[in-house]
């Protein structure tokens, strides 16, 4: 064994880049050590064979699972960034505030110390970037497009090929048939096929979404049993979640996992690289040492870690965030329909607007119904006293659909962050986060959140509230560190080396120079994978 | 007013019934354990409230309305959360199959809330 480097590589973070980046390295046959944070969930999150309904129609212990132990779902505010999570989902936000502040006025961040990051959480929504898109993201699209197929065969993603299919999984072979969409979903897509040459003619296709839960049973995972539970547990890990290429790989003898370790800094030494960090249990120092280190913790974290490394205070970083909103409407057909129990939680439609037809410029909306979330959170937004809100959304529920809108992003001044010292908080610093939209900005998301509206219309679908939460509430982050081919400080080189350095790789999403308005986990996992290659070519 | 005895106030006036032990301990432990600071003026709204609970729907109502995220409604909202997660309440959050006059049934719905917004408004400006 190597004395100084006993591993081939260290990679920080757990999440889907960190999973994917450690499978495609171990699987080479390198010795790799994963330094993570890893904290657990700890509410028990399945209540046993029932759906939902039945559980929620017999079970006398719902109100600890609903509400979680210390009452952590009753917030009074309106809704902000996390306010979909689940008590059982929770964990993922869990030690955030104390290791990873932040300060800003414009933007909140939803970042994880979780075991399986983020990806304990993810909406399981997969797209591809269109060649388009990979080109101005800095990502080689050949490389990327073999990553796809390789990712999208590893964690099983159901799609049947629709009218959406350029913008989802377009190039991709070997899926699995589609989620049945709930009835809502089906009246939606019927009156889609009746109007689509309108909806066309404006720059509007829509199906059903490609999803990583499973409709066929592969690797030791199941089907999903459409019992609605899919935000509270995972039965048969039919939803794909990092943590069980994480379970997997911690049987290989090449792979070894170390929890409650926060990574802060790294020195490259002569012959690898060294990083430093804390026991997040007992504060004691950990160091470890490697030939090459793979940073895999965030648009925010890498950051972090890299701007202590090279003494980077107080300087400009950009920030890359997809800016959100959503619509609540109701389809006034289905007013007092009681839906089927069967169904799944996850979006049941997607939507993309591509005014040029060049799957280039595109924003997208995922419709969910409501159903598998306490009545009450939405209750407190209705203008109503509680008693007849509630009384009204009895017959309201079933028709009502909330679409969640992306719109890309680009780089710009008034979007950066920065770190500052600040000895008064654990990890002796702070980011400091600064994000604001252009006026021609503000211009084209209200055209476009008009022309969703009008889409709406056509689909029978009448737009009753529009909501605009704070900057940052998509969860789609990137483009701290990003591709620069000319090695400028504090950038990546398109195969992942970060500038400065010679064994020190950016595998998560800091890399990117544009962010699509399309969900990000699919291609954060190809990218990861794609860098985890290159990283194999250089051993 | 005893924190229980509130609890009762609350589960008649969002679920038309007494509450079980169960929903009377968990609001007694949320309210503890979520601290909810009243000003002077919301305390004594509140124990208006409590004393005359024909009055609670429409103080609910007028301050959906004025001043939605009220920690008066606070406490409301707490005993709705729990009710909601007990069984013997579950079925009032759950869709209901529209009978032929549903229509009927959420228009007189609509116009008793407009009435009790008129009705705690004028309350409010009173208290």
């Amino acid at each position: 064994m190597d004395t100084v480097n006993p591993y081939d590589c260290i990679v920080v973070g757990s999440g889907p880049s960190g999973a994917m980046c450690a499978q495609t390295l171990v699987e080479s046959g390198m010795k790799v050590l994963m330094l993570d944070a890893g904290v657990p969930g700890s509410i028990p999150d399945d209540p046993g064979h029932m759906n939902f309904q039945q559980f929620r129609m017999q079970s006398d212990a719902q109100d600890l699972f609903l509400l979680g132990p210390s009452f952590s779902t009753l917030k009074w505010s309106a809704a902000g960034i996390g306010d979909q999570l689940t008590p059982q989902r929770s964990y993922v936000t869990d030690k955030v505030k104390e290791w990873l502040p932040f300060k800003s006025e414009t933007f909140r961040v939803m970042e994880s110390l979780a075991y399986g990051g983020l990806g304990g959480a993810w909406g399981l929504g997969c797209y591809r970037f269109s060649s388009k898109e990979l080109a101005l993201c800095g990502l080689p699209v050949k490389e990327m497009n073999d990553a796809y197929q390789c990712v999208s065969n590893r964690i099983g993603i159901s799609y049947s090929p629709d009218d959406i299919f350029p913008y989802t999984m377009e190039g991709t072979s070997a899926l699995l048939p589609a989620i049945e969409p709930d009835e809502i979903a089906e009246d939606i897509l019927n009156t889609y096929k009746k109007r689509k040459d309108r909806l066309h003619q404006s720059g509007f296709y829509l199906g059903i979404p490609a999803l990583a839960l499973l409709t066929k049973a592969i690797n030791g995972r199941q089907p999903t049993d459409y019992s609605n539970f899919d935000f509270y547990s995972n039965r048969g890990n039919a939803a794909y979640r990092p943590s069980i290429t994480l379970d997997q790989l911690r049987k290989n003898q090449n792979f070894e996992y170390r929890g409650d370790s926060f990574v802060t800094i790294f020195n490259e030494t002569g012959e690898g690289v060294e990083v430093e960090g804390r026991n997040m249990k007992d504060g004691s120092l950990i160091k470890a040492t490697a030939k090459k280190l793979v940073l895999c913790c965030s648009a925010f974290s890498t950051a972090r870690i890299v701007a202590r490394s090279f003494n980077h205070f107080d300087q400009p970083m950009p920030l890359l965030c997809n800016p959100y909103s959503y619509i609540t409407a109701i389809r006034l057909s289905t007013l007092g329909k009681v839906p089927s129990p069967r169904k799944t939680s996850t979006a049941q439609l997607a939507i993309f607007h591509d005014p040029q037809k060049q799957n280039e410029d595109v924003a997208m909306a995922s419709l969910y119904s409501y159903a598998a979330l306490p009545v009450s959170k939405v209750l407190k937004e209705i203008p109503l006293g509680f008693s007849d809100a509630r009384a009204l959304m009895q017959y309201i529920l079933p028709a009502t659909v909330i679409a969640g809108i992306h719109h890309p992003d680009k780089r710009s001044e008034e979007k950066h962050i920065l770190l500052k010292k600040n000895p008064d908080v654990k990890t002796g610093d702070e980011l400091h986060i600064r994000y604001a939209l252009s006026e021609s900005e503000k211009e084209i998301i209200s055209k476009r959140e008009s022309a969703f509206k009008k889409a709406f219309r056509i689909l029978r679908l009448l737009p009753v509230k529009k909501i605009s939460p704070v900057f940052g509430s998509s969860i789609h982050y990137a483009g701290t560190l990003p591709f620069d081919s000319q090695g400028k400080k504090l950038t990546t080189a398109a195969d992942g080396l970060l500038s400065g350095t010679n064994n020190v790789f950016v595998a998560d999403g800091s890399t990117f120079q544009f962010l699509p308005a399309k969900g990000i986990t699919l291609t954060l996992m190809a990218n990861a994978h794609r860098i985890a290659l290159e990283i194999i070519k250089k051993k | 007013m005893q924190l229980h005895e509130e609890a009762c106030v609350l589960s008649r006036y969002l679920g038309r019934k007494n509450p079980d032990a169960q929903s009377t301990r968990l609001y007694v432990d949320a309210v503890e354990k979520i601290a909810i600071p009243l000003s002077g003026d919301q305390k004594r709204i509140w124990e208006k409230c409590l004393s005359h609970s024909w009055l609670l729907p429409s103080i609910d109502a007028a301050l959906a309305w004025n001043e939605p995220y009220n920690p008066i409604r606070n406490r409301i909202f707490i005993m709705l959360s729990i009710l909601e997660t007990r069984p013997d309440f579950t079925h009032l959050f759950l869709p209901v199959r529209r009978s032929p006059f549903y229509l009927f049934s959420i228009t007189g719905r609509l116009i008793a809330a407009f009435m009790k917004l008129i009705i705690g408004k004028i309350a409010l400006w009173i208290l």
